[in-house]
Formats: structure tokens, sequence, C-alpha cells
């Protein structure tokens, strides 16, 4: 066929040069069949090709050179000529040739770097297992037109099938013996013309193997040209694997670690908390018990005052870390009930007793009722841990404020204090477990009380934020949805007097 | 068993049903010097017992028994007998405390408890019984600290003050004064003022007992005579526990 096309070019650099003999000398006939040489170069193979340039010399002797019609030469100089014109017919003809290669094999070079491109680029992104199986999978298929199959040791050593060509069958025995025998050799092997078994091998050792499978019924497997290519992607595949599977090992360390240091934190706080107002209780218990001790009446109620108040502090901290379990677990039931927020708040108020008794405690609620949809208990603790904080972390003389009001379709509620309020930019992270100041560890704080409170908040859809006040001290602000159905207190009244009369 | 007395007013007897010893010994160490005897039973099984044996005249039942629920020991205690019950049970079991009550009991006490608040119960227990188990009219004029009903005339008066109720107020009103100084459950309150079936009306309670508070309290929001059992129900302290 391209031989044909020689034979036009030649034809056609003839023709040229017949119709204008007149106004050409042999050496512009040259120079055409010279370029109908070229044409042909850059078209043609090399066979063809190397045929135009030896055609275009005889048809150049043939017809242009005397005698005409005849393949003699007149004169040595036209074997000159000739000479001449045929090595740079062959010259360019094989020059051309070589450009082509080059230029084909730059070209199948660039292919195959942007397809190993292409498979980095996922295969950085991907994380799962069975996302790298798939894409290398895919791109394997499409180079070599076989069925692919990845197969992974799992944690236990066992090779899972982790992807495979659609229309594939589940693994055979044989099958699998084979990759087994490939895994732990980490040698490849081919069981005699169908498939092909290639180790996925990462830097610590064998990960899995990749299993291809002729789907036509002669040629290799691989094909010779991608040989290379799919080896390098076989390489990426088991490096990408390596990364994810260490990714997934790091992630499950991070939450075992995590865990593992909750746990310690928290046995750190109860060990030392409990042990304390313990200390204080045993010690103080022996100093009443020992006989050698001379007691007045009025120290002696001082000791037992003492047990009884670290009794109660520990009573609290137990409290504390129950709560803050169950809030944990999710074991803690959130019964929302329609209650007035005075109510809570007095309840709050008597339940520390003394603990307030000696503080100067200014409750400015609105006159009229404030209802909110919450469950009392929960909210009784949220403002007994606020109250407690204040009192613990502000001077005895400093008053402590507890005010409410509605705004916006939500209640307000703050409680502040006079103390040396909080440090700056820990703002959000008092809320934290475990979280104390300097100051606090030294009041003997657990650094539950705020998160406890933030975790009861969240559970109603509130909030609770904490800032500095102006004028020195801290402010806890509770943010509580107000119960809109308690809102119309006209109705609920008339309901329910008409119900009692009834 | 003890003989029994013909003296004219025995030392009241305290049946304490625990089964930590430590609490029965703090108990039985303290009472008697207010003027209690204490007879101890460490199971529920026992507590059965010796309430009909003993015949106390107040029993301390703890909730938390290891061989049967408390709940079922008041419910049968309370079968055959008026004696009255006050269940010890710890923080966050207020359901129980509720159930407890509901089926009989006449008071509570949340574990870890001040033993001043024990003695004040005792006395409201007792008292409770003995104008029950009297032939004496009931009074007629109810007094704590300021507050001052009298239940003939229906008028109530906050200190030298006359203070108007409105008739739900009243009932309510009324029905915690009929319980002075114990524990009265949301429940049986909703029933006593709006009748059966107003189970799950708890909010209408909170806000009348949050008007009786401003009506009749100096500081609504320190109350010293309606306290809030937070999760229970309400109680009207006796302060001067004086009952006409």
């Amino acid at each position: 066929m391209e031989y044909g096309w020689a034979v036009a070019i030649l034809a056609a650099s003839t023709g040229l040069c017949w119709w204008t003999r007149p106004l050409l000398t042999l050496a512009d006939q040259a120079m055409l069949y010279l370029l109908g040489v070229l044409i042909a170069s850059v078209r043609l193979g090399r066979g063809p090709s190397f045929f135009a340039a030896a055609g275009s010399v005889a048809a150049l002797d043939f017809f242009f050179v005397p005698p005409f019609f005849t393949f003699d030469v007149a004169h040595v100089r036209y074997l000159v000529t000739f000479g001449v014109m045929l090595a740079v017919g062959a010259t360019v003809s094989h020059l051309m040739h070589r450009i082509r290669e080059q230029a084909e094999t730059a070209r199948l070079r660039e292919a195959r770097t942007a397809t190993l491109y292409a498979v980095s680029q996922q295969f950085a992104v991907q994380t799962q297992v069975d996302e790298i199986a798939a894409t290398a999978i895919h791109h394997v298929e499409n180079l070599t037109g076989a069925a692919a199959a990845v197969f992974v040791a799992d944690a236990g050593g066992e090779l899972r099938r982790q992807g495979s060509t659609e229309t594939m069958q589940p693994p055979s025995e044989g099958e699998r013996a084979e990759v087994r025998r490939v895994f732990e050799r980490g040698e490849p092997s081919d069981d005699g013309g169908d498939r092909i078994f290639l180790p996925l091998v990462g830097t610590r050792g064998a990960l899995g193997v990749f299993e291809l499978t002729r789907r036509g019924s002669s040629g290799a497997v691989i094909p010779a040209a991608q040989g290379q290519l799919v080896r390098t992607l076989v390489a990426q595949t088991a490096l990408a694997l390596e990364r994810a599977m260490l990714a997934e090992q790091a992630a499950r360390a991070d939450i075992t670690a995590e865990m593992e240091r909750t746990r310690s934190a928290l046995l750190s706080a109860v060990s030392h908390d409990l042990r304390t107002p313990l200390a204080a209780i045993t010690g103080t218990a022996e100093a009443l018990l020992d006989e050698h001790t001379d007691l007045s009446t009025a120290a002696r109620s001082e000791l037992l005052e003492t047990i009884r108040d670290e009794a109660a502090r520990l009573s609290r901290l137990v409290s504390n870390l129950l709560d803050l379990t169950r809030l944990e677990s999710g074991a803690l039931q959130v019964r929302k009930e329609t209650c007035p927020l005075e109510e809570i708040v007095a309840s709050s108020l008597s339940r520390l007793g003394t603990l307030l008794e000696k503080r100067d405690v200014r409750v400015d609620l609105p006159d009229e009722m404030l209802l909110v949809a919450v469950d009392p208990l929960l909210l009784e603790q949220v403002l007994v841990n606020l109250l407690e904080n204040a009192v613990r972390y502000s001077p005895a003389e400093s008053p402590i404020e507890l005010a409410a009001g509605v705004h916006g379709g939500e209640v307000l509620v703050s409680v502040a204090d006079r103390g040396p309020g909080i440090p700056i930019g820990e703002e959000k992270l008092v809320f934290e477990k475990f979280y104390r100041t300097d100051d606090g560890r030294r009041a003997g704080g657990t650094g539950l009380g705020l998160a406890i409170c933030r975790a009861i908040l969240a559970a109603h859809g509130g909030r609770i934020e904490a800032e500095n006040r102006a004028e020195g001290g801290a402010r806890f602000l509770l943010t509580l949805p107000l119960d809109a159905s308690g809102a119309d207190w006209a109705a609920v009244r008339e309901e329910s007097e008409e119900e009692a009369s009834s | 068993m003890s003989a029994p007395e013909a003296i004219a007013s025995p030392k009241p007897l305290v049946l304490v049903v625990e089964d930590e010893p430590h609490v029965r010994r703090f108990l039985r160490v303290s009472l008697p010097s207010h003027g209690y005897r204490v007879v101890e039973a460490a199971s529920a099984e026992e507590g059965i017992r010796m309430t009909e044996e003993h015949v106390p005249d107040v029993v301390l039942l703890d909730l938390g028994l290891p061989d049967r629920d408390g709940l079922e020991v008041a419910r049968q205690i309370r079968s055959w007998s008026s004696v009255p019950i006050i269940v010890l049970s710890a923080r966050g079991q207020e359901p129980q405390k509720v159930e407890a009550l509901d089926a009989g009991a006449d008071d509570y006490l949340t574990k870890p408890f001040g033993f001043n608040e024990l003695l004040a119960r005792l006395r409201v227990a007792l008292r409770h019984s003995a104008s029950r188990g009297s032939d004496a009219a009931p009074a007629d004029i109810f007094a704590s600290g300021p507050l001052r009903v009298d239940l003939g005339a229906r008028r109530v008066f906050a200190g030298a003050q006359e203070v108007h109720l409105t008739p739900v107020e009243y009932k309510l009103l009324t029905a915690l004064v009929r319980q002075a100084g114990r524990v009265v459950t949301h429940r049986q309150l909703l029933e006593a003022v709006w009748g059966p079936h107003t189970g799950q009306r708890t909010h209408y309670l909170r806000v009348y007992m949050t008007h009786l508070r401003h009506k009749l309290e100096p500081d609504p929001v320190r109350p010293r005579l309606f306290l809030t059992e937070a999760g229970v129900g309400y109680r009207l302290q006796t302060l001067d526990d004086a009952f006409e």
C-alpha cells in the first residue's frame, strides 16, 4: 500500500518536472525529486521511502538525462549526480524515519509518565485499601486488557481479595494456593500462560499479591510494550497500600492513646482529689481519738466540723464524678419539664446550704415568671456547680451575683463573682474536663464542674460561656430556650383553675 | 422483745432497716441521747419480721437492701400497719423515692444525710402519727414561722399581714399543711388539688408553688417555708414545730 504512495509521489514529481522542462535545469529537477523523497519519508515507512529515493534517481535518469528514455548516461558527471542524489535521498529517508521513531518513543514515554502521574495523584488522595486496589485494577486493565485482582494480607496474615475486575469469579483453591506462595516468596510467578502473579512488596515486606488474567486466548498477559509500566504501577500500588495501612494503624493508636490519656487523667484526678479530703478526715478523727491529745470543747467542735465539711466536699466530688460518667456514657436521661426558673434558683441555693451562709449572694430575677423547659435536677446541678466555683474562687467578702432575663426568645442566666477571673484566652478552655487554673488546683477543685455544666447545657439545646468582667471577676452565661408552651401563663392559669373547680 | 410498759409516754422506738453496719452503728449510738430507743434489722426479711414483732413507732428503711426491693417492703408493711416509714436512699434515685412515697412511705432522707435532718424527720413523723392516732379534734390553726393559717376561717397570714389566696392556691396550701413537715409528692399534690388523672401537669404545681412563695415568703428565692424537694415534691417546713 505504501509502495503505491511512493510510486504516486514519483509520478507526481516526474509529471511536474516534465511540464516545467523548458524552465528547469537538471539541478532543479533533481531538487524536485528530492522534495518528493522528503515527503515520502515523512509519510511512509522505511522501505517505501528508500524506494522513492532510488526511484527518483531512476526516473531522473530515464526522463531527464540524455540520452532520454534510457537508463544510459551520456556523461560520467551524471553518475556523480545520481550518486549524490541517492545518498541524500537515502539519508533524508533514514533521518526522517529516525525522527519519527524518536517522536513515537517520546510520545509513548509521555503517555506512560502521564499514566503514572494520574495514578500517583489518585493514590495520594485515597486512604482506603479498597479504593487503592480499585484504582490500580482500573489502570492495569486499561494498559493490558487483562482482568486484574488484588489480594491484601490482613492483620492476621490472611490474604483477602480486595478488588477485582467485575467479571471475575471468586478465587479457586489453586488460585489461592498460588497467591499464598507468591506472597510468601515475594517472587512473581505465572502459571504457564493464562495468569501472572506479582507480589506487592512495601518497605517492610510483602503486603499482598497482584493477579493478572489474560482475557483473550493468545498473546502475552502483559504486552511487552507495557511491561515496565505495569511493574511500576504494581510497585506504586504496594507503596500506596502500605501508606493506607500505616495510616489506619496510626489512627487506631491515636484513639487508644486518647482513651488512655482520659482514663489516666480521670484516675489521677480521682486519686488525688479523693485522698485529700480523706486524709483530712482520717487525720482529724485520729487526733480526736487520741487519748493524749488535750482538747477543749471548742477545739473538739472545730475538728469535728472539719470532718463534716471535708466529707461534704468528698460527697460533692463523688456526685460530680458520677454525673460526668453518666453524661459521657449517655446513660443520663434528660427529663424536661416546664419549670419556673426561680424555683430552680431557690433549690440550688438551698442545696449549697452552709457554703453560702457567710457569702453575699445577690439574686436578680425579673418580676414576671420565667418558664424554662429543663430537667430541674440537671439545671440545679449546673447552678450549684457555678455557685460553688464562685464561692471557691472569690474572696469571702466579695458579692456573688446571679441574674436572669429574656433576650431574643432565649433565657439568659448569669453567675458572676469578683474573684481573679479567667486567664485571658482560656475562656473556652475552662469547660474542658480536668481543666484547672493554678488557683483552682490550690482551692481543691476537680476540674469537672464546668465540663458537666457544658454537657448538661448541650443536652438541653442551650449554651454556656465564660467571660471576664470589666470590673474584675468572672461571669458565666447560660442560654436556655424559652419554654414556649408555658409562656402563655394566662391560658394555663385559666385551664388549671377550671380543672380545680370541676 | 421488751416488756410492755405502763408508763405514760415511753421513748419512741425506731426500727432501723439497713444493711450497712456503719450506718446502723451511727444511728444506734446517736439516737438514744435524743430520746429514742433503737432496734436494728440488716435485711428486708428481718425488717418485716421485726416490724411485726416489735411494733416500732417509726421505721427507717433503706431502699438499697440486698434481699428485696425497698419499695416492696414499704408496700408490704403499709398493707397492715400505719407506722411512719422514712426511706433512706442515695442521690440520683429520685424516681425510686417517689415510688416509695406514693406506695405508702411518709418521708425520705438522701444519703449522706445530716443528723439534724434525721431528727427533724423523726419528729415530724411521730407528730403526724400521734395526731392521727389521737381522738382530739384536728387542729384549727397552723403556724410555722411567719405563716399562720386559720383553717376554720380560711384565712392566711404572713406575719401580721393577711394574704389573699385564690381557691387553687388555698387548696394547695392546705394539702401541704395537712402533711406539714413531710414531703408531699407531685402526684399527691396534683390529686389533692386537681383530682386524679392529672399526674402529668407538674408544671401547674410548679407555677402555683412559685405564686405561694411570692405571697407568703419574705424572700421567695430563699424560701424557709415552702421547700422544693427536687425530683420528688414539696415540703412545708414546720419551723416552730408548733401545731396548736
